[in-house]
C-alpha cells in the first residue's frame, strides 16, 4: 500500500512535471506568426497555383465527415457517446472520435462549453479507474489527466477568445463558469494533492471571468 | 486527440498540401510546429538554433511534400524522421556542440509560465535527462516533450514499441531516482 501511494505520488509529480517541461519548451508566438507566414510564402512560390482551398469552416466540415466516415462503425460512435463509457471499454476510442467531430462541427461560442464537458469527462473517467482498481495503470491516468488538462486550457482559451468578441451570453457565462467550478472540485477530489491545476494563466482568466460566480458559489457553500 | 486519429488527420492534410492546397499546409504548420520547436529546444538548449532548424524544415517540407506516399507509412512518421535527419545533420556540421550538452545555454529559455516554480522543476528534469544516453534523450524527448505515440516512436527510431515501452518505463525509473535522491 506504501508502495501504491508512493507511485501514485511519483505519478503526479511527473504530470505535473511534465506539463511545466512543455511549457518551458514552448515557442514564442512572434516566432510562429513570422515563422508560418515565411513558410506559406515559400510554399506559394513552390505551388503557384496553391488553391486556398475552400474556407476554414468548409475544410473542418470535409475532415470532420472524412473522420465520421472513417470512425463510423455500426452506430459504435453514436452508443460510445450517449453511454459514455469508460476508458477501459472496447468502444472508448469511438467516443473520443465523436467528441473530436463534436467539436470540429460546434459554432465557437459553444465550444468552451463543450471543452469543459469533455474535461469533466476525463475526471469521471479518472474516478472510475481508480475506484475499480488502486494500482490502476500510471500511462491511463496519466494519459486521461493530460488530456483533461488540454480540455480545461482549450475551454479557456477560446472561453476568453468569445468573450472579448462578445460572442458569450450571459446565460452561457454562468453555465461555463458554474461547470469549471464543479470540474476543479472533482480534479481536485479524483487526485487530490496534484498541484498547479489550472496554471497561473487560466487562474486569472478564471478569476477574470467567473469572479461573480466563484463569489456566490463559495458562498453557498459556506451556508 | 487519439493518435490514429490524428495521423488520419494528418495524411489528409498532407495529401491536400500534395495537391497545392495552401489552408492544409497551413494547418500542418500549425498542428506540427510547437512540438517540432519543442523537440529542438530540448536537444539543444538554444532557442535561436531550434527555431532556425524549426522553419528549414517546414521548408524541407515544401520541397519533398511531393515524395510524400501515404501507403508507404504515415505523414507524422514522415515528417519526424525528416526531423531528426535535420538535426542528425546538425549535429555533424557542428562537431563543437556535443549531443549531450543542450543543458549548457538553458539560460537562453525564457520563463514564458512567468511561474518559477514550474521553471525550476522543468529545469530539473532536464538536468535529470542529461544523464541520459543520447539516444535514451531522443527517445524520451519524443515521448514527453513531443507527444508522440509508442508505435510513431517505433517507427521513427526503428525500435519496437514493446522494447519501447521497457525503455520508457526504465528511463521513468532513473528519473525518479535522480529527481528523489
Amino acid at each position: 500500500m506504501g508502495n501504491q501511494k508512493k507511485n501514485l505520488e511519483f505519478l503526479l509529480a511527473r504530470v505535473f512535471r511534465k506539463r511545466n517541461l512543455k511549457m518551458s519548451l514552448a515557442p514564442r508566438k512572434e516566432f510562429l506568426a513570422e515563422s508560418k507566414k515565411i513558410f506559406l510564402e515559400k510554399f506559394e512560390k513552390q505551388f503557384p497555383s496553391a488553391s486556398h482551398g475552400r474556407s476554414h469552416r468548409g475544410l473542418r466540415y470535409s475532415f470532420a465527415s472524412a473522420l465520421m466516415v472513417l470512425t463510423m462503425s455500426g452506430g459504435a460512435m453514436v452508443y460510445a457517446n450517449q453511454a459514455n463509457v469508460g476508458a477501459d471499454h472496447p468502444l472508448y476510442i469511438f467516443k473520443r472520435a465523436g467528441e473530436n467531430i463534436r467539436l470540429q462541427l460546434a459554432p465557437q461560442n459553444q465550444k468552451p462549453l463543450l471543452n469543459s464537458e469533455f474535461a469533466e469527462r476525463r475526471v469521471s473517467e479518472i474516478k472510475e479507474i481508480k475506484e475499480k482498481d488502486d494500482s490502476a495503470e500510471e500511462e491511463s491516468i496519466e494519459k486521461l489527466n493530460t488530456d483533461f488538462d488540454s480540455q480545461l486550457n482549450k475551454a479557456f482559451e477560446k472561453f476568453e477568445e468569445e468573450s472579448n468578441n462578445g460572442n458569450i451570453s450571459q446565460t452561457d457565462r454562468s453555465k461555463f463558469c458554474r461547470s469549471v467550478f464543479r470540474i476543479i472540485k472533482e480534479h481536485d477530489e479524483a487526485l487530490s494533492g496534484y498541484p498547479g491545476l489550472l496554471g497561473q494563466k487560466n487562474h486569472s482568466l478564471f478569476n477574470k471571468n467567473c469572479a461573480q460566480i466563484k463569489k456566490v458559489q463559495k458562498q453557498n457553500e459556506a451556508d | 486527440m487519439i493518435d490514429p486519429i490524428k495521423n488520419r488527420l494528418l495524411n489528409a492534410l498532407a495529401e491536400k498540401m500534395k495537391k497545392g492546397d495552401k489552408i492544409a499546409a497551413e494547418e500542418i504548420f500549425n498542428k506540427l510546429s510547437p512540438q517540432i520547436f519543442r523537440f529542438f529546444l530540448s536537444r539543444l538548449g538554444n532557442r535561436e538554433i531550434a527555431e532556425d532548424l524549426t522553419q528549414d524544415i517546414f521548408f524541407k517540407i515544401i520541397k519533398k511534400i511531393g515524395t510524400f506516399d501515404k501507403k508507404s507509412g504515415n505523414f507524422n512518421t514522415w515528417f519526424w524522421q525528416i526531423a531528426r535527419n535535420s538535426l542528425i545533420d546538425y549535429y555533424r556540421e557542428k562537431k563543437s556542440v556535443p549531443l549531450s550538452d543542450f543543458l549548457e545555454e538553458r539560460k537562453d529559455i525564457p520563463d514564458e509560465t512567468n511561474n518559477l516554480k514550474a521553471k525550476v522543476e522543468a529545469e530539473e528534469i532536464l538536468s535529470a535527462v542529461k544523464s541520459f544516453t543520447p539516444e535514451d534523450q531522443e527517445i524520451f524527448t519524443l515521448r514527453y516533450v513531443s507527444d508522440l505515440s509508442y508505435k510513431d516512436i517505433g517507427r521513427v527510431v526503428g525500435k519496437t514499441e514493446g522494447s519501447l515501452r521497457v525503455i520508457i518505463h526504465r528511463l521513468n525509473n532513473k528519473l525518479r531516482k535522480i529527481i528523489n535522491g
